[in-house]
């Protein structure tokens, strides 16, 4: 079984050494790491002049954005599975031993783990999705013997925090539904995320965690006029549910209320974060987009996953921008 | 084959008598592992949760390399080792447990397994076990560049179980029957003699990961890891290990820890020991024309002889000789650095302090204060084992008059920390609050140490072009992001009061503050604080005290500038920014009617963030002066 782990990197300098060591050092070790150098910084290419190792594939490209870098990675894997894994995030060593011991007891499309957050200080944490995880989990013990049906597995996937890091994707089911990251967005992994779970013929959820995000305060701050970049929230989730509604999943409610409650849990905190001067132009944008979408989306089915119990307030939040300005 | 198989002792300790073992099933590190032992339900859960929620989620979040030593201490029957072991099948893992019941289910759980790089050894860490002449392992490693590791552990074990040594252990009931030795903990419950290993043992393995579990003798092994390369060591700490003795002794050494201490956890990843920042505190004391004072301020401060702990004195361009007086008197102090420069003002020495600083915690120190000897040393190992970005002192005011007798001021914190010290970490009394707090009432920021990626990542620091209230924008930043800050009991710093203390002169210094807020309003603008009536308060409090130390022909020019400065506030954020209540706060009279009446002509503009670039000839002190210079 070979893995293949797509990591782009920008200005993560030294941090970059570690991330690349933790996939090089997996206890299993049939691997190959393509790693995208998005028009690095100095620092940074001076991490990867150093590397031998002949698992590792380096593609460089002048700084384009990291969809584009991690859609150029994708075109270079020759691994059965693959995952991604930020220039600054950490994968545990055991996650590829453990996916491939997965799936040899039963064959899956997808594959999501758990995670680590690591905190600037103090303890460190689960991933913010881990209620998802052993929700998930219960309502599987109850299931007994059968464990969770497909419908069921994929609402609790999408009941996961969108994040690259947390899967692992057959190569087939990559080619078959095209997928790829929005180019030219950032908040990129939303859709990623949610088309991966509606293509999948098949979903793993597994219990280690396998990945570390790390919240850092050594590293400067997105702040002021960087934080232009939450506009592009609105133009991913946009695509995503127009893609969405053309999916026979869509019809599954507590899938599509977990993909709702995921997208306007990432809308509203953007918007709660952009720089007040940039407010009103977010909201106007915000409610032309949302009233592009199909509305059975901000209909939120109360048998829809919803362990941080967000279900209400986010469906009303979704309501009241669409009603806004109206008589 | 086995790395190492342990002997069996010359008199068997009898097994255990009656009840079988149990079999639990245990997942972790990607792993499903099967443990026999004899434990009560409780104490399966909370091996159980250690290894999902302390060890799982260390390991998840570290590069280790393929191979090396773990030593397993306080292994039980093996919840942590066989995982480890069955996950990282290229490490050798030496589990050491004491109680006899707890070894020999955890020789059963190692036999079961399978598992070749798993082994077993019978033994309790013990102060008192002496280590005269077990081989360490670098120097035999030296000597014998063709020896595999494991022939190397096996010479270190063999070579110590040579002579074995025995000592008592008494069983802790609090902790799952625990067994520590009886020499460090006082009870009634029963002593056993059990194999006892010296600390030096752990010293001779130079294990590359150590989970310790060892109560009773946690500062004796961090002591015998001080000088070793171990690079991981995790687990549960009992009692206040001084951190000192558990970083590496060799900064080379990139040691990371993950240790749980109660509600604490003492942190240090890899990225701390990329050499960007020393493990210590550099206090920072801006010096200018304070040679009365200098001397008492530094040796308060080098009084305890923390080498961690070192002193940045910046002379900020005196002409009263305190640098030639600090440069000679401190000529042999290596913990302490004096930096001159051309005279700048407080906010930019500190600015320099910082600037010349490579410590990862900073604190910034007036020149003519002094502090407890064991202030800051308190406050920067609570900071490491807390993580906290910001720690504080208590601190109370002295005057000296003529004759030299000094007289204190105690500063009344109750509504703070009513309920006094609620935790612990050994000998310091601490209590938790939301740094929000420090919005109001008056700056303090020299009773503080900051962790220095806190202060760098928000970009907080003394503007300089002020020559007052460059602590308070300082402040209101530190208290807007610092998070949960603690505050330490029974250690003080001591605030010098003169006589004419320069900011109470009433003089135009005090409009300086409309720029520092500003400043601070446009921060809460472009990160969108989501509540910015705490600094509207603060903005209050300083205009009411401001206003009411002015001579009378300023405070005219005061009450314009205020006027319009709330109005510019509301206008931009809105008018609920605003409320009659709190203008009414502010000690000056009709305040909310002007301000009112302000708004009411400004009626036809619209609302908007660009408001707050407004500016007004009565929000700077030069601006005044250039306009008296105009009549």
């Amino acid at each position: 079984m070979k893995f293949s782990c797509v990591m782009t990197v920008f200005n993560e300098g030294a941090l970059a050494a570690q991330s690349i060591a933790s996939v090089l050092n997996q206890t299993h070790e049939d691997l190959q790491l393509v790693i995208v150098d998005d028009g690095a910084d100095a620092q940074t290419r001076a991490v990867l002049q150093g590397l031998q190792d002949p698992r590792i594939s380096l593609l460089q490209q002048a700084n384009d954005g990291l969809s584009s870098a991690r859609n150029r990675g994708l075109r270079h894997c020759s691994g059965d599975y693959i995952c991604f894994l930020d220039g600054d995030d950490l994968r545990a060593p055991w996650a590829f031993a453990e996916v491939a011991q997965a799936l040899q007891a039963q064959p899956a499309e997808l594959l999501l783990v758990r995670g680590v957050m690591a905190p600037p200080q103090g303890r460190l944490a689960c991933f913010m999705d881990e209620d998802s995880a052993l929700q998930a989990e219960a309502e599987a013990a109850e299931a007994g013997e059968v464990g969770l049906d497909l419908a069921a597995t994929k609402a609790w996937a999408a009941s996961h925090e969108p994040q690259s890091a947390n899967k692992f994707i057959a190569r087939d089911l990559l080619a078959r539904a095209r997928l790829c990251f929005p180019n030219d967005h950032f908040f990129e992994d939303i859709l990623f995320h949610t088309l991966c779970i509606a293509q999948a013929r098949s979903v793993h959820l597994l219990a280690s965690r396998s990945f570390t995000y790390f919240r850092r305060q050594l590293r400067p701050q997105l702040t002021g006029a960087s934080s232009e970049i939450r506009f592009d929230v609105i133009a991913t989730t946009t695509v995503m549910f127009q893609l969405l509604a053309a999916h026979p999943d869509c019809a599954n409610a507590r899938f599509r209320g977990a993909v709702s409650i995921g997208a306007l849990r990432l809308l509203k905190w953007c918007e709660e974060r952009i720089a007040r001067h940039q407010l009103g132009a977010y909201r106007a944008l915000l409610r032309a987009s949302l009233g592009q979408v199909d509305p059975q989306f901000f209909v939120i089915s109360p048998e829809t996953p919803d362990p941080r119990n967000e279900r209400q307030s986010l469906q009303s939040y979704a309501q009241a921008h669409l009603m806004a300005g109206r008589a | 084959m086995k790395f190492w198989t342990s002997p069996p002792l010359a008199t068997p300790l009898p097994r255990p008598a009656g009840d079988s073992l149990q079999r639990a099933s245990v997942q972790a590190f990607g792993q499903q592992v099967e443990i026999w032992h004899r434990e009560e339900a409780l104490e399966v859960q909370q091996r159980r949760q250690d290894l999902r929620e302390i060890y799982e989620l260390f390991l998840a979040s570290r590069v280790l390399p393929l191979q090396g030593l773990c030593v397993d201490i306080g292994a039980g029957a093996g919840w942590f080792g066989l995982a480890f072991a069955a996950a990282f099948p290229r490490w050798q893992v030496l589990c050491i447990e004491a109680d006899s019941a707890r070894y020999q289910a955890l020789q059963e759980t190692v036999q079961r397994s399978g598992l070749e790089n798993i082994s077993c050894l019978q033994g309790g860490f013990h102060p008192e076990a002496t280590a005269s002449d077990i081989p360490i392992y670098q120097s035999l490693k030296r000597e014998n560049h063709a020896f595999e590791r494991s022939e190397i552990l096996s010479a270190i074990l063999s070579e110590f179980l040579a002579q074995p040594q025995w000592g008592d252990f008494c069983a802790l009931p609090g902790l799952g029957g625990r067994l520590a030795p009886a020499t460090a903990v006082s009870g009634d419950g029963a002593v056993q003699s059990c194999p006892a290993l010296p600390p030096g043992l752990l010293t001779a393995l130079a294990p590359d990961l150590v989970k310790l579990d060892a109560p009773g003798v946690e500062t004796e092994l961090a002591q015998a890891m001080h000088a070793t390369s171990t690079a991981f060591v995790t687990g549960r700490l009992v009692s206040h290990v001084p951190s000192a003795a558990l970083l590496p002794q060799d900064p080379e050494v990139k040691r990371q820890i993950y240790l749980l201490h109660g509600d604490l956890a003492l942190r240090r990843d890899h990225e701390d020991s990329l050499g960007a920042r020393r493990p210590g505190l550099d206090v920072v004391v801006a010096m200018y024309n304070a040679r009365d004072f200098i001397g008492a301020c530094l040796d308060s401060l080098l009084a305890d002889d923390n080498p961690d702990i070192r002193v940045l004195v910046v002379d900020d361009g005196s002409t009263d000789g305190s640098g030639d007086l600090v440069a000679e008197r401190y000529r042999d102090c290596s913990r302490l650095q004096l930096l001159p420069k051309a005279n700048g003002g407080c906010a930019s020495a500190r600015n320099h302090g910082r600037a010349c600083s490579d410590a990862s915690h900073i604190a910034f120190v007036d020149a003519d204060d002094r502090v407890d000897p064991g202030l800051f040393s308190s406050l920067l190992e609570l900071a490491r084992y807390g993580g906290f970005n910001m720690v504080e002192g208590e601190f109370f005011a002295f005057e000296v008059d003529a004759t030299g007798a000094e007289q204190r001021h105690p500063q009344a914190e109750q509504a703070r920390f009513s309920e006094g010290p609620l935790q612990r970490l050994g000998e310091i009394r601490y209590a938790l609050s939301p740094s929000l707090d420090l919005m109001q009432g008056q700056p303090s920021i020299w009773r503080r140490i900051y962790r220095r990626d806190f202060l760098d990542h928000w970009q907080i620091g003394f503007p300089e072009h002020v020559r007052a209230f460059d602590d308070q924008v300082f402040q209101l930043l530190c208290a807007q992001h610092g998070g949960e800050m603690a505050h330490v009991f029974g250690q003080s710093y001591h605030y010098r009061q003169h006589a004419a203390q320069d900011i109470k002169q009433g003089d135009a210094r005090h409009f300086y503050s409309f720029n520092m807020f500003r400043e601070v309003f446009l921060r809460a603008e472009a990160e969108a604080w989501p509540d910015l009536q705490p600094v509207v308060s603060a903005l209050i409090n300083t205009l009411r005290w401001s206003h009411a130390g002015l001579p009378a022909e300023l405070q005219q020019i005061y009450r314009e500038a205020a006027v319009g400065f709330l109005a510019m506030l509301a206008k931009a954020f809105g008018p609920g920014v605003l409320s009659t209540a709190q203008l009414e706060r502010s000690g000056i009279e009709g305040l909310a009617f002007l301000v009112q009446r302000r708004l009411n002509q400004m009626a036809d503009l619209p609302q908007g963030c660009g408001m707050l670039h407004m500016e007004d000839w009565r929000w700077q002190p030069e601006f005044i002066e250039m306009m008296g210079a105009m009549r």
